[in-house]
C-alpha cells in the first residue's frame, strides 16, 4: 500500500531520516521515538509538505510524479495545528470541501462525531488548542483517503473528541480500508485499537514491529 | 521590565518594518539632491503649514502610521509569544499606562520627530496656533494609543470584526477561495498598511497623471512612482507569505494543481491592484492614453506575480527580500529607460511561472 524506495531527509547537514526500501501494507500504524527523531518530519513528508530525497508511492502512485492524485489519497492533521484566526471553522470547512468533495452526509456525521457544530461559527482567534485539534482531526477525514496521518493527534483533545477518534479510525480501517499512521507519546493505546503495528523509528531509520 | 517590551515592542517593530522605512526614506529624501534637502523640506513644511488641504493630507498620513502601530502592538499583545505581557495588568494602572505611552512614543518616533520639526517652522514664522494644533495633535494620537493598548490588556480577545464583515459579505455565503482568505488576510490583520499603500499609489498615480499634456507627454516620473507603490504592494506579498508558512501550511497538502494554484495566486495579484486600475481606467483617454495604461498595469502586475513566485518557493528573510528588490528595481528602470517594459514583463511573467512549477514542492519549510 506505501511504498519507500531510497527515501531521505536531511536539514543542512544533519541526516534526519534514511529508508533505503520499506514496504507498509494497509494497517493502522503507530510511530514511536523520541524526541527530535524524526516523526513529525515523517507525517510531514507523507503528507507532502515537506520535500525529500527517494521515492514514496502510496497504492502505486508517485507523491513525485503525480502531486495531486497522490494529495487525494491522504488526509494530515499537524500535532499542533494552525489556522488563521481570522476563518470560522465553516470556513475551513468550505474551504476544504470545495477542494475534497466530501461524499454527501460526510461531513455532517464528522461534525456531529467530534461536537463541533456549536463552535463552527466563531472564528479561530477564540478557540482553545483543543478546538483546534478537532477541526484538524475531522478535516484530516474529510474525502476518503487511502492513507490518513495523524501527528500526536491524543494531545490537547478531550476524553470525548478521543473516543470518537478511536471510534473513526476503528470504523475506516474496517470499513473502507483506510491505513493510519499516527504518533503519539500516549501509552496503552493497544487498549483502544486491537491489531495496531508498532513504527519504530530511531536514528533515521524505521523499523516494523 | 523596560527592556524587555522595548525589546518585543518597539525594537521588533521597526526589524519587521524596515522595508516600509526604507520606503518612505527613499520617497522622502532620495528624490532630491543632497544639496537641496533642506531648502526642499522647508519648502514642504511651509507648504504643509499654509495650505490647509495638505495638513488634512499630512494628519491623514499620521492617523495610518498611528494605525499602523495600533495594530503591530495588539497583533503581538494577542500571539502566544507576546502572552507574557499580560503580566503589566500587575501593575498600578497609572505606571501601565506611562509605559504604554512611552511604548507609543518610540514607536511614533518618526512621526512626532517630523511633528516637532514642523511645529518649530510654524513658530518661527509665528504661527503659534498651527505649531500647537501639530503637537497637540500627535500627543493626542499618543494618548489615545496608549488607551487602546491598555484596554487590550484589560480585555484580552477583543476581535476587530471591521475587515472581515465586509469581505464575508452575508452570513451564510459558502464559497471560499483561497485568494479570498488572502485578501481577508490583508484586510483584517494589516488593513493599515493596506489602505496606506493604497492611498500612496492611487493617490499619486492620479496626481500625476493629471499633470501629463499633450504637449508634454512624459510618464518616466510616473513609472518611479508606481515601482514605489508596488514596493508597497511587495510588502503585502511578504506578510502573506509570512501567513502561508504558518496558518496556511496545511494548503500545501491539499490537492490543488500547479496551475490551479497559479490562477489563485494571479487572480490575488489582479485584485490587489483593481484600485490602481480603477484609477488609471478613469484617466483614459485623456491625459494618458490606453496603449500606456495598458502597459502600466501588465507591467505592475507581472511584476507582483515574480515577486509572489520568489516568496513562494524561497524562504525569505526581510534583508533578503530587500536585495531582492533592488535586484527588481535595477531592471525595471533599465527596462524603463532602455523601452522594453513589455519584454520585461514577459519575463517576469514566465519567471514566475517557472519558478512555481519547478519550485513550489520542493521549498523547505520547517
Amino acid at each position: 500500500m506505501l511504498q519507500f524506495t531510497g527515501v531521505e531527509k536531511s536539514y543542512g547537514s544533519k541526516k534526519v531520516l534514511a529508508i533505503p526500501s520499506l514496504k507498509l501494507p494497509s494497517a493502522i500504524y503507530w510511530l514511536q521515538g523520541p524526541n527530535g527523531s524524526g516523526k513529525t518530519t515523517l507525517l510531514r513528508i507523507l503528507a507532502g509538505i515537506l520535500p525529500f530525497q527517494g521515492q514514496i508511492r502510496l497504492r502505486e502512485i508517485s507523491l513525485r510524479r503525480d502531486p495531486v492524485a497522490y494529495r487525494r489519497l491522504t488526509g494530515w492533521a499537524d500535532a499542533e495545528p494552525l489556522y488563521p484566526d481570522f476563518l470560522t471553522g465553516n470556513d475551513l470547512i468550505a474551504f476544504y470541501s470545495d477542494i475534497i468533495r466530501p461524499p454527501a452526509g460526510q461531513l455532517g456525521d464528522l461534525i456531529g462525531r467530534f461536537g463541533v457544530s456549536s463552535w463552527l461559527g466563531s472564528k479561530a482567534v477564540t478557540w482553545s488548542a483543543g478546538m483546534y485539534k478537532k477541526i484538524s482531526l475531522l478535516l484530516a477525514f474529510l474525502g476518503r483517503p487511502a492513507l490518513i496521518t495523524l501527528d500526536e493527534p491524543l494531545v490537547t483533545l478531550d476524553a470525548s473528541g478521543a473516543s470518537a477518534l478511536f471510534d473513526l479510525v476503528r470504523e475506516r480501517y474496517h470499513l473502507d480500508g483506510t491505513a493510519f499512521i499516527f504518533s503519539s507519546h500516549q501509552p496503552g493505546l493497544e487498549r483502544e485499537m486491537p491489531g495496531l503495528r508498532r513504527l519504530i523509528i530511531y536514528d533515521g531509520s524505521i523499523n516494523l514491529i | 521590565m523596560w527592556f524587555v517590551i522595548n525589546k518585543t515592542l518597539v525594537r521588533s517593530f521597526y526589524l519587521q518594518h524596515a522595508g516600509f522605512f526604507l520606503f518612505l526614506f527613499i520617497v522622502f529624501f532620495g528624490i532630491v539632491v543632497p544639496s537641496q534637502q533642506v531648502a526642499y523640506h522647508y519648502a514642504l513644511i511651509r507648504g504643509i503649514l499654509e495650505a490647509p488641504g495638505f495638513l488634512l493630507l499630512v494628519a491623514i498620513a499620521w492617523l495610518l502610521y498611528a494605525g499602523k502601530v495600533v495594530q503591530f502592538v495588539f497583533r503581538v499583545l494577542d500571539s502566544p509569544e507576546g502572552l507574557f505581557l499580560c503580566r503589566m495588568r500587575c501593575l498600578a494602572p497609572a505606571t501601565c499606562y506611562r509605559l504604554l505611552l512611552w511604548v507609543q512614543h518610540r514607536m511614533f518616533l518618526p512621526v512626532s520627530g517630523y511633528a516637532v520639526i514642523i511645529a518649530g517652522v510654524a513658530i518661527r514664522r509665528g504661527a503659534w496656533a498651527e505649531a500647537m494644533a501639530v503637537l497637540l495633535f500627535v500627543a493626542g494620537i499618543c494618548g489615545v494609543s496608549a488607551i487602546l493598548y491598555y484596554r487590550r490588556l484589560r480585555y484580552p480577545g477583543m476581535v476587530s470584526e471591521w475587515g472581515s464583515r465586509r469581505l464575508t459579505g452575508a452570513r451564510g455565503h459558502r464559497y471560499v477561495p483561497y485568494w479570498s482568505i488572502l485578501l481577508r488576510f490583508l484586510a483584517t490583520r494589516n488593513g493599515w498598511l493596506l489602505v496606506g499603500v493604497k492611498v500612496f499609489s492611487c493617490g499619486l498615480l492620479y496626481l500625476l497623471l493629471r499633470l501629463q499634456t499633450p504637449e508634454d507627454y512624459d510618464l518616466r516620473a510616473v513609472y518611479f512612482t508606481w515601482c514605489m507603490a508596488l514596493f508597497g504592494h511587495s510588502i503585502l506579498l511578504l506578510r502573506c507569505q509570512r501567513l502561508e508558512v504558518g496558518g496556511l501550511l496545511f494548503y500545501r497538502a491539499l490537492p490543488v494543481s500547479l496551475a490551479g494554484r497559479l490562477g489563485q495566486y494571479g487572480l490575488f495579484c489582479l485584485l490587489l491592484l483593481l484600485p490602481e486600475m480603477l484609477v488609471l481606467g478613469w484617466m483614459t483617454p485623456n491625459p494618458i492614453r490606453i496603449i500606456d495604461v495598458l502597459e502600466l498595469v501588465v507591467t505592475g502586475y507581472s511584476l507582483l506575480l515574480l515577486v509572489n513566485g520568489c516568496l513562494l518557493v524561497i524562504p525569505l528573510r526581510v534583508s533578503d527580500f530587500l536585495k531582492l528588490w533592488l535586484v527588481l528595481l535595477g531592471i525595471w528602470y533599465g527596462c524603463v529607460l532602455g523601452g522594453s517594459l513589455i519584454a520585461m514583463s514577459g519575463f517576469f511573467v514566465a519567471a514566475a511561472v517557472i519558478l512555481l512549477v519547478v519550485g513550489y514542492y520542493r521549498v523547505d519549510l520547517r
